[in-house]
Formats: structure tokens, C-alpha cells, sequence
């Protein structure tokens, strides 16, 4: 692998990760910021796999599936979460989440 | 070709995410995230990390995707409104994040990776062993990570669902 087509997967990955940062910091509805969110780890796991196949001992892709996983677990349980904050205050917006407690 | 199938799969991720970016649809969104998640498959299949790539496929652009389609539909649609999102902060937010984009696609360019020979080898098979010897711990540990993940997410969403 050429270094051309090295740096051509880290620009995919830095396009990722500030697209990622764009919408975490913009979007306001709860499950656009977990989109945005998603992104950024997967520039992070794109990262972990351009350089892990000069390894031989592939360390890499053993930590970008264990962070593949725990991606998996964070979504499940924030999911969850925003289901219980919709029941609550029948909010699904950010913005509108500004008390804490059952007030 | 292979050049080609790469650009191919680099352009999949860029529509994919320049549709999140600009869209105000949730739904929209969430769909087109699993556009880029099996674009993002098809990127580790060219870095020859085959099993990521269907790790990713089979937990991303199968899992994720779905969870966040129900979570859409289990929050804004049983009001009957439009999932649509607003956005706030346009102006500070595109400020970082190109910042971010030009700083680090500056240092990236500035750099030069002497690149080492790539391993031909068979990664799946060493990958496996690897997970059963080196990182044994890590490995059961995050097995249990997951289980309890999910049984705590179905009790809070249990607990949501009564009230």
C-alpha cells in the first residue's frame, strides 16, 4: 500500500470525524447528536484499521472491534434513556431539556 | 478497477455524509448513516481487515441503524408530528469543524508516512488467536459489557413503557 492511498483513508477519516463535530455541536434533535456521534467513532475505527495492516500482530482491528461493541452497548443504553427522558417531559429536543428531577 | 472500487467506496461515505449534514429529516438521516456505515465496510475490505468489515456490517448497518430508525419512530412519531430537526449554533459549529477538517488535513499532508510493507497474511485466523490469548481479559470483559449493556437497557426501556 502505497503512501498516497494511506493519506487518502486519513483524509476520509478527518472528513468523517469534523462532520461528525459539525452535527454534535449543531443539530439539536437527540438522535441527530448520536448520528453525529456514530460518525466520529468510525473515523477513529477507520484510523485503526489504515494503520493496523502494517502490523503484524494486527493490534489495530482488535481495538476497532472491541470499540465497535462498546459503540453498540453506548447506543442501546442511550436509546433507552432518551425513551424514558420522552415519556417524562415529551421532549426529544435538547434545547427544551433544562431541569433536572421530576419537576 | 480496484482504484476505482475504492473512489467508489469513498464517494458512498461522502454522500452518505453530506446528506447528514445537510438534511433536516431524522429519518433521512438515520438512513442515509447506513449508507456511510456500509460504505465504511467496503473501506476495511480494501484495508484487508475482512472481519471488521463484517463486524461492522452485521452491528452497524444492521443494528445501529435499526435501533436509531425505533428510536425516531418511539419518540417524535407517536405525536404524530414531523421528525424534523432543528439546528442552532450554524455559524460556530461549521467554524470548528472546518477548523478541525483544516488543521488536521494540514497536519496529515505535512507528514510523511514511510509506509512498511503490508501483512499478507491471513487476518481473521490471527486475529482470532489474538483475541483468545493476548486480550483474553479484554475479551470476556466486554462479552460481559454487552450482555449487561442490554439487560439494562430493556429494564429502563420496560420501566418508560409502564409509566
Amino acid at each position: 500500500m502505497s503512501e498516497q492511498v494511506l493519506t487518502y483513508y486519513l483524509y476520509l477519516a478527518v472528513f468523517l470525524f469534523s462532520a461528525g463535530t459539525y452535527v454534535v455541536l449543531t443539530k439539536r434533535s437527540a438522535i441527530f447528536v448520536l448520528i453525529g456521534v456514530e460518525l466520529m467513532l468510525n473515523a477513529a475505527n477507520v484510523v485503526l484499521a489504515a494503520f493496523s495492516q502494517f502490523d503484524p500482530q494486527l493490534k489495530g482491528q482488535v481495538v476497532a472491534i472491541f470499540a465497535v461493541v462498546l459503540t453498540v452497548c453506548e447506543v442501546s443504553i442511550a436509546l433507552a434513556i432518551l425513551l424514558n427522558i420522552y415519556r417524562k417531559t415529551k421532549a426529544s429536543n435538547l434545547d427544551e431539556l433544562t431541569k433536572l428531577g421530576n419537576s | 478497477m480496484i482504484i476505482a472500487i475504492q473512489i467508489f467506496m469513498g464517494l458512498l461515505v461522502l454522500v452518505g455524509v453530506l446528506v447528514i449534514l445537510f438534511t433536516r429529516n431524522i429519518v433521512h438521516a438515520a438512513y442515509s448513516l447506513g449508507l456511510t456505515l456500509i460504505g465504511i465496510a467496503g473501506v476495511y475490505v480494501f484495508l484487508m481487515a475482512e472481519l471488521l468489515a463484517v463486524v461492522q456490517i452485521m452491528l452497524y448497518a444492521g443494528g445501529v441503524v435499526i435501533l436509531l430508525a425505533f428510536g425516531v419512530m418511539m419518540t417524535n412519531r407517536l405525536r404524530g408530528e414531523r421528525v424534523l430537526s432543528g439546528s442552532s449554533n450554524q455559524f460556530g459549529g461549521a467554524l470548528v469543524s472546518v477548523g478541525l477538517f483544516a488543521c488536521l488535513s494540514y497536519l496529515i499532508s505535512t507528514t510523511s508516512f514511510r509506509t512498511l510493507p503490508t501483512q499478507e497474511q491471513n487476518q481473521i485466523e490471527s486475529v482470532g488467536i489474538s483475541f483468545l490469548t493476548e486480550h483474553i481479559v479484554a475479551f470476556e470483559l466486554i462479552a460481559f459489557i454487552l450482555l449487561v449493556a442490554l439487560v439494562g437497557a430493556a429494564y429502563l426501556a420496560k420501566n418508560a413503557a409502564n409509566e
